[in-house]
């Protein structure tokens, strides 16, 4: 499931969840909030969920979810957890 | 795929690690289905033993997932190729993978999560693998993400389930150092896991040795001492030596020391298979005997694998050649083969592991130690025991010759020569010493036991002569046997009373011939007195006769004549 809010996004982030598991659940939910109030349309949400697709965790070493690789703004940064310190996402996403 | 399993009735089933000696330990392998809990400090080689774990298993054609927490995975490759483990090469064959699972420490964390990752990971793995083996190393790594020590416990409640569950056979890693405080930390993995195996490296006498000890296996028995084990260039290596039965052959055909002499002095020659035991003290000849056996040897198609503490290769071989010793075609042509080291150069499991895999890759048909006295160097008296037991048993297992140097610190003490309590082991002893007569040193030989041969228990004397060792007959004189410079005097000496003897019967004789003469001389000096006393006596009777005739005529003359003689009283009374 990708969702893209803008052809020319400066946004660009992973989300890594593991199915209906409640952390990843909350973790959409989160940081959708904060993306929409900061910069709606101007981002690109890939969301993984590793239970369908184990060789994406291989690749982006995701050993715990939710997991969430910025890698827009440059440089990448990691951020594990259900993203529930609003400051901090917030934080990192340099908003 | 074949079936692994050893399966006893009512025991557990297990999965042989096909670590060398470890399965002895573990009366079968690791527990299947279960987790197996490797603990140990830093250098202590559980990453060696989980990978060679899995290495084994996948030669065997059992799938394996290595996750590596701390390490990169070509690092991992990479240390198990000096290992000779070949990774990529199964990796290719789908046997195994190498996963590298490094978290990356600069991740920022909000919020709670879980392993579903690792999960993910390694079922999807394991089910494209059909993999039942897994190793996590290390799992401190991973729980530590948590920092929270209840919240790693239960992390591992759900790991530990979730493998159980899956009926995968785990192995985890966990470092303990009681200096790092971690091994309280960590307690509770041993708690949970089916099978504990502890590690550990210490330093005694400045020689570090390694230790293996299991300390709980659920449901099954297990070897419960300490074992010595060693990180060789061939993997994990652990020799249980309360395990190594007797699993000796009998002695076989006598084959020749390389010295006639010496051969019909022991019966025949050393017993191949057997224990050879040659002591002395430095300069007796010890290292030149046992070459004149391996150039003997080695003429004969034989191989020789030469163990030494006392000197180098070049050494030796330059050294042999003034006794007339050529080591050198016999090396050239790979029939002699030294492995020379210092005793303090490394642990004395280690010492044994490089003369293990010596003699499984170079397959000798005799052994030469030079010397068990130098063994005691690689620690202690103990650990040079145990080092010798282990050797001699594993040659006796594999039908080779042990030739065993002894240096003895007194020359002629032959209670000294047992050497490291081995003597019920050794099947030929041979004392070399050393005797002071006359100024001079001589060297003496004894065959002081030869096991199932007749032997002859006279001392030798022998020379190291530019061609070899020479023996020289027993010279059994009036002082016992005599050698050297003493033994040509004492048959100097021997020849000069016999020809004193010899002077002393004619000079006896000469001097019973003079006294016979005398005897006659005197006897005629007798006979002559006693002529000289016969002739006076014949004198003096004339004499009687002439005076009593002149009596009767001078009574006849008086008229007067009487018949008896007695009638002078009456004539006295007229």
């Amino acid at each position: 499931m990708t969702q893209a809010q803008n052809s020319d996004p400066k946004y660009r982030l992973k989300l890594f969840i593991a199915g209906n598991e409640p952390n990843s659940v909350q973790a959409i939910n989160n940081i959708r909030k904060i993306l929409d109030s900061r910069i709606k349309d101007r981002y690109k949400l890939e969301i993984v969920d590793i239970l369908s697709d184990f060789q994406a965790a291989i690749n982006h070493g995701v050993l715990v979810t939710p997991m969430l690789i910025i890698v827009e703004p440059s440089p990448e940064t990691t951020i594990v957890g259900t993203l529930s310190d609003t400051e901090k996402v917030k934080t990192a996403l340099r908003l | 795929m074949k079936n692994e399993t050893i399966t006893e009735k009512g025991t557990l089933p297990k999965i042989p690690t096909r670590i060398a000696g470890l399965d002895d330990i573990l009366q079968g392998g690791i527990p299947e289905k279960r987790t197996t809990i490797i603990s140990g400090g830093p250098g202590c080689g559980k990453s060696i033993f989980a990978i060679e774990f899995l290495y084994n298993g996948a030669k065997m054609g059992h799938p394996g997932i290595y996750v590596t927490f701390e390490e990169r995975a070509d690092a991992v490759r990479q240390n198990a190729l000096t290992m000779g483990w070949d990774l990529e090469e199964l990796e290719k064959q789908n046997l195994l993978f190498v996963m590298q699972a490094n978290l990356d420490p600069g991740a920022l964390i909000s919020g709670d999560f879980s392993l579903m990752g690792l999960f993910s990971i390694i079922e999807g793995k394991a089910k494209s693998m059909n993999c039942t083996r897994i190793v996590l190393d290390a799992i401190d790594i991973l729980l530590r993400m948590y920092n929270d020590f209840n919240r790693e416990r239960s992390e591992y409640y759900v790991l530990h389930d979730w493998f159980s569950s899956r009926k995968i056979t785990s192995i985890m890693t966990v470092k303990s150092s009681h200096d790092h405080g971690l091994a309280t930390r960590y307690e509770f993995l041993d708690f949970m896991a089916d099978c504990v195996i502890h590690l550990d490296q210490r330093v005694k006498e400045q020689i570090s040795t390694r230790r293996i000890r299991i300390t709980k296996f659920r449901g099954s028995d297990f070897g419960r001492n300490e074992y010595p084990y060693v990180i060789s260039d061939k993997g994990l290596s652990i020799i249980p030596i309360s395990m190594s039965g007797l699993r000796h052959k009998p002695l076989g055909e006598p084959v020749s020391s390389g010295n006639e002499h010496l051969d019909s002095i022991l019966g025949g020659g050393y017993r191949k298979a057997s224990c050879i035991l040659i002591a002395g003290i430095t300069g007796a000849g010890k290292t030149t005997l046992a070459n004149t056996f391996i150039e003997t040897a080695c003429s004969r198609d034989e191989s020789v694998l030469f163990i030494g503490f006392e000197e180098s290769e070049e050494a030796i071989v330059t050294n042999m050649l003034s006794p007339g010793i050529d080591l050198r075609p016999a090396i050239k042509l790979k029939k002699l083969r030294f492995l020379t080291s210092l005793p303090e150069a490394m642990g004395s499991e280690e010492h044994l592991m490089r003369a293990f895999n010596h003699i499984s890759e170079y397959k000798p048909d005799h052994l030469v130690l030079d010397a068990i006295s130098a063994c005691e160097r690689m620690g202690s008296q103990q650990t040079a025991f145990e080092y010798l037991i282990r050797l001699l048993n594993h040659c006796k297992e594999n039908d080779i010759t042990c030739i065993l140097l002894n240096q003895t610190t007194k020359s002629m003490d032959i209670h000294q020569i047992s050497g490291m309590e081995i003597s019920s082991m050794v099947d030929t002893a041979i004392f070399l010493g050393m005797v002071e007569v006359g100024g001079e040193i001589n060297r003496m030989m004894l065959v002081l036991k030869s096991r199932g041969l007749s032997h002859s228990n006279q001392f030798r004397e022998y020379l190291i002569t530019d061609k070899g060792i020479e023996l020289l007959d027993v010279y059994v004189g009036e002082g016992g046997v005599l050698t050297g410079a003493a033994r040509q005097e004492q048959e100097a000496k021997e020849s000069s009373n016999q020809r004193m003897r010899e002077h002393r019967i004619m000079q006896k004789r000469q001097e019973l011939n003079h006294k016979e003469a005398a005897k006659q001389a005197k006897l005629a000096a007798m006979q002559s007195e006693i002529d000289m006393f016969k002739a006076e006596l014949d004198a003096l009777m004339e004499e009687e006769n002439i005076w009593h005739q002149g009596r009767k005529i001078r009574a006849r003359l008086r008229g007067k004549f009487k018949d008896n003689p007695i009638n002078t009283n009456i004539l006295g009374s007229v």
